[in-house]
C-alpha cells in the first residue's frame, strides 16, 4: 500500500499543487485503493496487487492535460491558452453529434482532424477552459486552432507510425523535388548510356571466345527487351512528365520500334549472307543512327 | 488478440461510462470493475483514462458529481448522469449503430 502511495506521489511530483491536481490525486487514489483492496481480499499477494494496480494505472499525462496544470507547463501565452480552450470546446461540442461534426467542419479547420482524436484534445484542454474563455475573440480562437491541429496530428499518428509517416513524406517529397528528380534522371541516363556498350562487349567476348556465332546472337533480342523494360522503369515517367514531343508521328513510331527493327535486320542479313562475324557491327552503328533520328525528330534535343 | 486497444475504443469511453450510470450514481472503481466484467475482461480501463473522462464529461455537463461517505467511512465521489448526458448517450448510440453498419461492410467474416 505504501508503495502505491509513493508511486502516486512520484507521479504528481512534477506538477504544481493546484486544486485540480489535488482533486485528481485524491480521486485516483480512491480508485487505486479500491482496486488494491479488492485484489488482496480476493487472495492476491501484496506484491501482485501492487503490480496490477500500477500496470493498470495509465499515463498521468492523460489526466494532467485535463487539469489546467498543463497550462503552466505549456509555453503558450495565457490568452492563447484560453483561445485554445474555446477551440477545443467547439471540437467537443461538434463531436457530440455526428451531423454537427460534418456541418461545422466548414467553420473550423480543427474539425477536419478532430474526428479520431477528439478526446486527446479534450483531455489536453479540458479544465483549462474557464467561463470567460468563451468571450475570447473568434479570430484568436481560430489562430490557436492551428496549434491544436499540430497537437492532434501528433497524437493521432502515434509515436511510431507518426515518425514513420513523417520520414516517408520527407522521402516522398524529396523524390518529387526537382533537384532530386534531376539526380535520378541523370543516374538513369548513365545506366542507359553504358548499357549498349556493355552488351556489345559481352556479345563480342562470348562470340570470339567460343566462336558460336549461331548462338551468341541471342544476346541482342534479349538485351533489347531488357533495355525497353529498364527504360520504361527508370526514365519512362520522366519522358511522360517532361512531355517530350516528337515533331513527326512517323518518326516517333520508328523510334519506338527501332530496336526490334534493328534486330530483325540483323537476323535477316546474317542468315542470308552467313556473315555473322561482321553483321554484329549493326549494333555498333545502330545507336548512332538512332541518335541522329532522335535529333531530327526533336529539334536537337537528345535524350 | 484478446483485448481491445484504447485507441480503438477512445471515441466511445464516455458512452460506456454513461451507460453504467444510466440507472443510478456510481463511483470510479465500481465503474471500472463493471467495465471489466461486462467486457469479459477484454477491456480494462486505465484509472487515468477514467478520471479524465469524468472531468471531461463534467465540464460538458453530461455528469455531475458529489461526495459521500461510503459504508467503510471513506469519502467517495459519485457521478450522476444529467439530462444532457442522456441525450448525448442516445446520440452516441445512434452514431455507433451507423458506424457499425458501415464498417461491417468492409470486414470479412472469419
Amino acid at each position: 500500500m505504501e508503495t502505491l502511495r509513493n508511486y502516486l506521489d512520484q507521479m504528481f511530483a512534477r506538477y504544481p499543487e493546484t486544486p485540480e491536481a489535488i482533486r485528481a490525486k485524491a480521486e485516483l487514489w480512491q480508485m487505486m485503493e479500491d482496486k488494491y483492496n479488492e485484489l488482496t481480499s480476493g487472495g492476491a499477494k501484496e506484491s501482485e496487487a501492487v503490480g496490477t494496480v500500477i500496470a493498470e494505472f495509465g499515463d498521468l499525462e492523460e489526466v494532467a492535460d485535463s487539469l489546467g496544470i498543463s497550462t503552466m507547463l505549456a509555453t503558450t501565452e495565457p490568452a492563447a491558452e484560453k483561445a485554445a480552450s474555446v477551440s477545443s470546446n467547439e471540437t467537443v461540442e461538434s463531436a457530440n453529434t455526428g451531423e454537427k461534426t460534418t456541418g461545422a467542419a466548414e467553420s473550423s479547420p480543427t474539425l477536419i482532424f478532430g474526428g479520431p482524436s477528439i478526446f486527446d484534445t479534450d483531455n489536453k484542454r479540458n479544465t483549462a477552459a474557464s467561463s470567460d474563455a468563451v468571450d475570447v475573440q473568434q479570430d484568436t480562437a481560430y489562430t490557436t486552432t492551428n496549434d491544436t491541429i499540430e497537437v492532434e496530428t501528433d497524437t493521432a499518428g502515434g509515436e511510431n507510425t507518426g515518425e514513420r509517416n513523417g520520414a516517408w513524406w520527407a522521402w516522398h517529397n524529396s523524390y518529387d523535388d526537382s533537384a532530386a528528380g534531376q539526380r535520378i534522371f541523370n543516374a538513369s541516363n548513365t545506366v542507359l548510356s553504358v548499357y549498349w556498350p556493355t552488351v556489345t562487349c559481352i556479345y563480342l567476348c562470348w562470340s570470339f571466345l567460343t566462336f558460336r556465332w549461331w548462338i551468341t546472337w541471342i544476346i541482342w533480342p534479349l538485351a533489347a527487351v531488357l533495355h525497353s523494360v529498364l527504360k520504361r522503369l527508370i526514365v519512362g515517367d520522366m519522358n511522360a512528365r517532361g512531355g517530350r514531343v516528337y515533331k513527326s508521328r512517323l518518326l516517333a513510331a520508328v523510334l519506338d520500334s527501332y530496336w526490334p527493327c534493328v534486330v530483325f535486320v540483323y537476323f535477316a542479313v546474317s542468315f542470308i549472307t552467313g556473315l555473322w562475324a561482321v553483321s554484329w557491327l549493326i549494333f555498333v552503328i545502330a545507336p548512332f543512327f538512332r541518335n541522329y533520328l532522335k535529333r531530327i525528330s526533336t529539334d536537337g534535343e537528345v535524350e | 488478440m484478446g483485448t481491445i486497444s484504447s485507441d480503438v475504443i477512445r471515441g466511445y469511453i464516455d458512452t460506456i461510462i454513461l451507460y453504467l450510470i444510466l440507472k443510478g450514481p456510481s463511483y470510479g472503481y465500481e465503474i471500472s470493475r463493471r467495465i471489466k466484467t461486462l467486457s469479459e475482461e477484454k477491456y480494462i480501463i486505465k484509472e487515468t483514462t477514467l478520471y479524465s473522462a469524468f472531468t471531461r464529461m463534467e465540464k460538458n455537463g453530461y455528469v455531475r458529481s458529489y461526495s459521500e461517505n461510503a459504508d467503510n467511512g471513506k469519502r467517495r465521489t459519485y457521478y450522476v448522469i444529467t439530462d444532457e448526458g442522456r441525450s448525448y448517450y442516445k446520440d452516441k448510440c445512434e452514431e455507433w449503430n451507423l458506424t457499425k453498419e458501415v464498417i461491417e461492410k468492409f470486414v470479412e467474416d472469419k
